[in-house]
């Protein structure tokens, strides 16, 4: 029975194939769960600022998570694979949002820029190129004008930028 | 395989591979733990892919709040913290009754396994229904998604007191609605499972030999947890 012997290797202080949460520990952790309910409805009375309360509430949902994990997915009693393979979808899930955030601050400027022109109206928005160009081509038209936005060397675009390109007007569709 | 090469394995099965007496244990696997285990893999990797699905969401959360922080603050004004908080308690119960549902299963007590499943069960009709409350509440009052969102007067003022709302707020919605609406898919997934798991418990199945299926539902059910004990601060606690 190697397949035996193997699992008593990895878990040699735990009978683990039957490991039964007593009583005790399951309160234990929904008593812990709703302190922690309790907690973060209560932080988000505290003004830490708006950066700091996400931080806080990040942090109670995270210690409330690892509880669950843990305890009630009995994960910390889990064979390792079971867990490499849930930690290993969270280490995807940051590597996947963190990658995006990189790229969408990449393209802040280009956003700005068409905030900048296109004010939504009533009727919805009208698309017209930006006046406000984020590539400031020193000498030329429109990113000439002072009050420009401020793009750091390396954001700038290496693409030309839509007003450089064939003229097509566009219409949004209306919002709302 | 011959026909000759299937009656020989049939032949085979009969000596001592069959575990006639053993009804749940399939004849593939070695005993109780082999199976267990292998039913406990495939639930993670199953559970694992959830996440990275539901990542996707939260990743279009995270890049929207990133860039207009100011449509999250609004939004959050037009929920009720209240509903959503009583729904997180009745979802931590219900994964506690879950948790329980397993330690009664391996303690072979068939009445509080059953007892146990129909708390869960009745968490989540619970759950569905503060649910349904709020979101009947929103489609009276036009708090729509996408190009739908055209809230009354009466609900802007409400949630706004006066203040010009945001021309991106039906962002919000979209995200609110797509996120809470797959979870509470999820939820339907899971009274549907547990009321498969009820019947089976009934008639007897499960006992300290055989509970994966009360296991495996039971780390679905906590995963769904999982997924509201962020979505709760995420969506209606917004400084």
């Amino acid at each position: 029975m190697a397949y035996r012997e193997n699992e008593a290797e990895a878990h040699d202080e735990e009978h683990h194939e039957h490991h039964i949460m007593s009583p005790k520990v399951l309160i234990g952790t929904w008593l812990g769960l709703m302190v922690l309910t309790g907690l973060t409805v209560g932080a988000i009375k505290v003004d830490f600022g708006a950066q700091a309360n996400l931080i806080v509430a990040m942090a109670i949902a995270g210690a409330k998570a690892m509880l669950v994990c843990l305890i009630f997915m009995h994960l910390w009693f889990d064979q390792k694979y079971n867990v490499m393979i849930f930690f290993g979808s969270v280490i995807f899930v940051v590597l996947f949002i963190s990658i995006t955030f990189i790229d969408t601050k990449r393209n802040e400027p280009f956003r700005d820029a068409y905030d900048a022109t296109n004010k939504p109206t009533p009727e919805g928005r009208v698309l017209v190129e930006p006046t406000v160009s984020p590539i400031s081509t020193s000498g030329s038209d429109a990113a000439a004008q002072p009050g420009e936005l401020k793009v750091p060397e390396h954001q700038k675009p290496k693409v030309p930028w839509p007003s450089q390109l064939p003229d097509t007007p566009r219409v949004a569709p209306t919002a709302h | 395989m011959s026909e000759a090469a299937i009656d020989a394995d049939a032949a085979h099965e009969d000596d001592d591979h069959g575990h006639h007496d053993e009804p749940f244990l399939g004849h593939h696997f070695k005993d109780h733990d082999h199976q267990f285990n292998t039913g406990k893999l495939g639930i993670w990797l199953f559970l694992g892919q959830e996440l990275l699905f539901f990542g996707g969401l939260f990743c279009a959360y995270a890049i929207y709040r990133g860039m207009h922080p100011e449509i999250f603050v609004e939004g959050h004004h037009f929920l009720d913290v209240n509903l959503g908080a009583i729904n997180t308690c009745v979802l931590l119960f219900s994964s506690l009754t879950a948790a329980w549902s397993v330690r009664m299963a391996q303690l072979g007590n068939k009445k509080g396994l059953m007892l146990m499943i129909a708390l869960t069960i009745a968490c989540a009709f619970g759950f569905l229904g503060i649910k349904y409350i709020e979101y009947s509440h929103k489609f009276h009052e036009g708090i729509l998604w996408g190009q739908l969102f055209a809230p009354s007067p009466e609900a802007m003022e409400h949630a706004m007191h006066g203040v010009e709302a945001n021309s991106r707020l039906h962002i919000f919605f979209s995200i609110y609605f797509v996120m809470t609406g797959l979870h509470g898919i999820h939820v339907i997934g899971g009274i549907i499972a547990y009321a498969w798991l009820l019947k089976r418990a009934a008639a007897g199945h499960f006992g300290p030999n055989y509970y994966g299926p009360v296991d495996f539902i039971a780390l679905y059910w906590h995963l769904v947890d999982l997924v509201w004990i962020f979505l709760f601060p995420l969506l209606y606690l917004i400084h």
